[in-house]
C-alpha cells in the first residue's frame, strides 16, 4: 500500500519480528569461496578473461594451422613452378605465390613452425636461464650477487651480432645456431629483473616468518618467491617471444638465420618486402601472422598477470 | 609461590653487526636474563636499541656474536640440523608488520597451513579443519579460509599471523612488537587476545614493545633496554611504581596521563641530548650523555647490572651507592 501521511504510517501493524536483534551469525553475510589454492585460483580469473581467452584460441588455432596447414594445399614448399611467378591469391594458391612461383600458404606455415618455435623455445630458454640465475644471485647476495652480476654485465655488453656470426661459424647455419647465439646473452635481462624482484622480496617479513617456522628453502622458493616474480617475468617473456621474432627476420634478412629453401615469417617478410609495391599480398600475409602472434602472446601475458594477482579478483 | 622453571635462559648474549672493517653496531651488547615458563616478559626501549634484535638473536633467527641462548637445556646457536627443527616446533615468532609478514600470494589457509606444515603430514581435510579451528581461536570466522591477505584490515592480519604461529603449537612465542602498527582500540583487542591464549595455552611470551602501558598490561616482568644493553629489569609493578634507572624513570615520567583532573603526576624528567650511537657507543654508562644526574664515573666507567632489590636488577651507578 501506499503510505502518504505520517498518520497512515503510523497505522501500520509493528510485527515484533521486525525489531528482533540481528542473529550473530548473519547466514546472508557469509561469503563461500570454492576452496581453491593460489593456482587453481589463478585458473579460474584467467577463465574469466574473455581477452586472454581469446588470445589463447588464436594461439591455439595458429600452432594447428602450423602443423596441418603445410599439408592442406598440395604443394610442397619449395616447389618451384616458374609459370606461375608472383600469382596473386586464387583458389589454386590462398595467399597467391613468390617470385619463384612457390605457394606462399604452404610456405607461410612452414615459416611459421619455425618462427613459432624459435619464439617460444627461445623465450622459455631465457626465462629458465634468467630465473635461476637471477634468483640464485639475489638469493645469496654479498659477494656472490656481485660475482655473479658482474658476469651478467660483461656477457651483455658484447655486441649481438659478433656473437651470431661466431656462433654460425662453429656450429654452422641453421635455426640451431640462431637459438644458441640468441639465448647465449638473452637471458642477461631476465636474470637482472628476477634479481631485483628477489632482492625486494628478501626483505618480507613473511620470509623471516617462513625462516622462524622452518619451512625447508625448496618450499620457500616454490611458495613464496615464485609466485611474487612471475608477474614480472611473465610481462618480460611476453616481449621475449616477439624480440626472438623479430631478430630471427633480422638475421635471415643478412643471411645469418634460416637458409632458403626453408624459411620463416622473418625471412618471408623480408623478401616480400623488396617488391612490395608491386605485390603487396606477399608482405601482407607474413607480416599478419606475426602481428597475430605477438599479439596474442601480449594479450595472454596481460591476462596471464591480472590473473596471478589475487588483489585484482573480482 | 610456586617453583619457577627456567625456560629460556639469556647468558651475555651480544649481537653486533659489521659495518666496514672498523665499526661495529653493537645492536645486543651482553644481555643476560631468565624467562620462566608460563610467563610473559616485557622488552621496552625506543627505536633503535635493539629490541626486535634480542627477540631475533634468541630464536637464533640472526647467529650470536657471543654469549648463549638456554631453551628448556638447549643452547640454541650450536644446536643441529635436527635440534634446530625440534626448536622451531617450540619457539616462534610473531612479527611487527601484519602488512609484510603475510604473502599476498597464498590465502588464508595456505598461510596457516604453512604453520601445520611444521607439526608433520596432515591430510587436506584434516589440515582444513585444523585451519577453521585456529581462525575461531583467533577469533576471525573459518569461512574466510580462502580469500586473500589484502582482503582483511590489519588488525584481523594479525590475527591470521598469530594463527599461523599458534599453528606451531609453540611454548614460547617472541612477539616483535605485534601490535604497534595497529590502532589503539585494536591494540588493546590484540593484547587481550594474547593474554587469553596465554591462559588457554600455558604460553611463555617475550613481549617487545615500545608502548609503556600497553607492556604494564601483559607482563609480568618488564625489561627496559637502552643502546642494545639492559638500562633495568624487575617485576612490572615494582618496575613502573618504583623505577630505578633514571632512563626508566625518564620513560615513565613521560607517559601522559589518562585522567584530566591529575595532568601528569609528578614532574616530568626531561632528557637533554641526543641519543647515543650504538656504531661507537661511549666507554661509560651508555645513557650518560642523557641522564641529568651523570657524574664523572657514568661517563668513564660501565655500569653493570645488578640486583638492587628482590627480583630488582638496574645498572646505574647511583643506584649502587643508595644501595651501599
Amino acid at each position: 500500500m501506499e503510505i502518504k501521511t505520517i498518520e497512515e504510517l503510523a497505522c501500520i501493524p509493528v510485527e515484533n519480528d521486525d525489531f528482533a536483534a540481528a542473529s550473530d551469525q548473519d547466514e546472508g553475510d557469509v561469503i563461500l569461496r570454492p576452496s581453491l589454492n593460489y593456482w587453481q585460483d589463478a585458473w579460474r580469473r584467467l577463465r574469466k578473461n574473455p581477452v586472454a581467452i581469446l588470445a589463447i584460441v588464436m594461439l591455439a588455432a595458429l600452432a594447428v594451422m602450423c602443423v596441418v596447414g603445410p599439408g592442406m594445399t598440395g604443394y610442397d614448399y619449395d616447389a618451384v613452378s616458374l609459370s606461375e611467378k608472383n600469382a596473386l591469391p586464387s583458389s589454386d594458391h590462398w595467399f597467391g605465390t613468390d617470385k619463384m612461383g612457390r605457394d606462399l600458404f604452404t610456405r607461410v606455415w612452414i615459416g611459421g613452425r619455425i618462427s613459432m618455435i624459435l619464439g617460444i623455445a627461445g623465450a622459455a630458454i631465457d626465462m629458465l636461464i634468467g630465473v635461476v640465475y637471477g634468483g640464485v644471485a639475489a638469493y645469496f647476495g654479498g659477494k656472490t650477487d656481485a660475482i655473479m652480476m658482474r658476469i651478467v654485465e660483461i656477457l651483455a655488453s658484447i655486441p649481438y651480432l659478433l656473437l651470431v656470426v661466431l656462433v654460425s661459424l662453429i656450429v654452422g647455419k641453421g635455426v640451431g645456431s640462431l637459438l644458441i647465439a640468441m639465448c647465449l646473452t638473452g637471458w642477461c635481462h631476465m636474470a637482472r629483473l628476477v634479481r631485483g624482484q628477489v632482492l625486494q622480496l628478501k626483505d618480507q617479513e613473511y620470509l623471516l616468518a617462513a625462516k622462524a617456522l622452518g619451512t625447508p628453502w625448496y618450499k620457500v622458493i616454490f611458495r613464496h618467491l615464485i609466485p611474487n616474480t612471475l608477474g614480472v617475468v611473465i610481462v618480460a617473456v611476453t616481449f621475449d617471444v616477439p624480440s626472438f621474432i623479430f631478430g630471427e627476420a633480422f638475421l635471415s634478412y643478412i643471411g645469418l638465420g634460416v637458409q632458403a629453401p626453408m624459411t620463416s615469417w622473418g625471412s618471408l617478410a623480408s623478401n616480400a618486402q623488396q617488391t612490395m609495391a608491386f605485390y603487396p599480398y606477399q608482405l601482407f600475409f607474413p607480416a599478419f601472422f606475426i602481428a597475430l602472434t605477438m599479439l596474442s602472446f601480449q594479450l595472454l601475458g596481460d591476462g596471464l598477470r591480472d590473473a596471478l594477482d589475487p588483489k585484482l579478483r573480482q | 609461590m610456586e617453583e619457577k622453571q627456567v625456560l629460556v635462559r639469556i647468558e651475555d648474549l651480544c649481537k653486533y653487526f659489521r659495518l666496514s672493517s672498523k665499526e661495529e653496531l653493537k645492536a645486543v651488547d651482553h644481555v643476560s636474563f631468565d624467562i620462566f615458563r608460563n610467563e610473559t616478559v616485557g622488552i621496552v626501549g625506543e627505536s633503535g636499541c635493539g629490541k626486535t634484535t634480542l627477540g631475533r638473536t634468541v630464536l637464533g633467527l640472526y647467529p650470536a656474536t657471543s654469549g648463549r641462548v638456554l631453551f628448556d637445556g638447549m643452547d640454541v646457536h650450536s644446536a643441529g640440523k635436527r635440534e634446530m627443527r625440534e626448536f622451531k616446533k617450540r619457539a616462534q615468532i610473531m612479527l611487527q608488520d601484519p602488512y609484510a609478514s603475510l604473502n599476498p600470494r597464498m590465502t588464508v589457509r595456505d598461510i596457516i597451513a604453512e604453520g601445520l606444515e611444521t607439526r608433520g603430514n596432515f591430510s587436506k581435510a584434516e589440515k582444513d579443519e585444523r585451519v577453521c579451528e585456529l581462525l575461531s581461536l583467533v577469533g576471525l570466522r573459518p569461512e574466510y579460509r580462502s580469500r586473500y591477505p589484502h582482503e582483511f584490515s590489519g588488525g584481523q592480519r594479525q590475527r591470521i599471523g598469530i594463527a599461523r604461529t599458534l599453528a606451531v603449537e609453540p611454548e614460547f612465542i617472541v612477539c616483535d612488537e605485534p601490535i604497534s602498527a595497529l590502532d589503539v582500540s585494536i591494540q588493546a583487542q590484540i593484547v587481550n587476545l594474547f593474554g587469553e591464549l596465554k591462559e588457554k595455552l600455558g604460553l611463555t611470551y617475550l613481549f617487545i614493545a615500545h608502548d609503556l602501558s600497553m607492556v604494564r598490561h601483559i607482563s609480568d616482568r618488564v625489561g627496559v633496554m637502552y643502546l642494545g644493553m639492559m638500562a633495568e629489569m624487575a617485576d612490572s609493578r615494582e618496575l613502573y611504581e618504583n623505577p630505578r634507572h633514571p632512563y626508566t624513570k625518564a620513560l615513565l615520567s613521560a607517559i601522559p596521563s589518562t585522567d584530566p583532573d591529575q595532568p601528569m603526576s609528578g614532574r616530568r624528567i626531561r632528557m637533554e641530548g641526543e641519543v647515543g650511537s650504538p656504531v661507537n657507543p661511549p666507554a661509560g654508562c651508555r645513557f650518560a650523555s642523557r641522564c641529568p644526574w651523570a657524574t664523572d664515573r657514568c661517563r668513564k666507567e660501565m655500569p653493570l647490572l645488578r640486583q638492587v632489590a628482590p627480583g630488582h636488577f638496574c645498572a646505574c651507578h647511583l643506584e649502587e651507592r643508595q644501595g651501599t
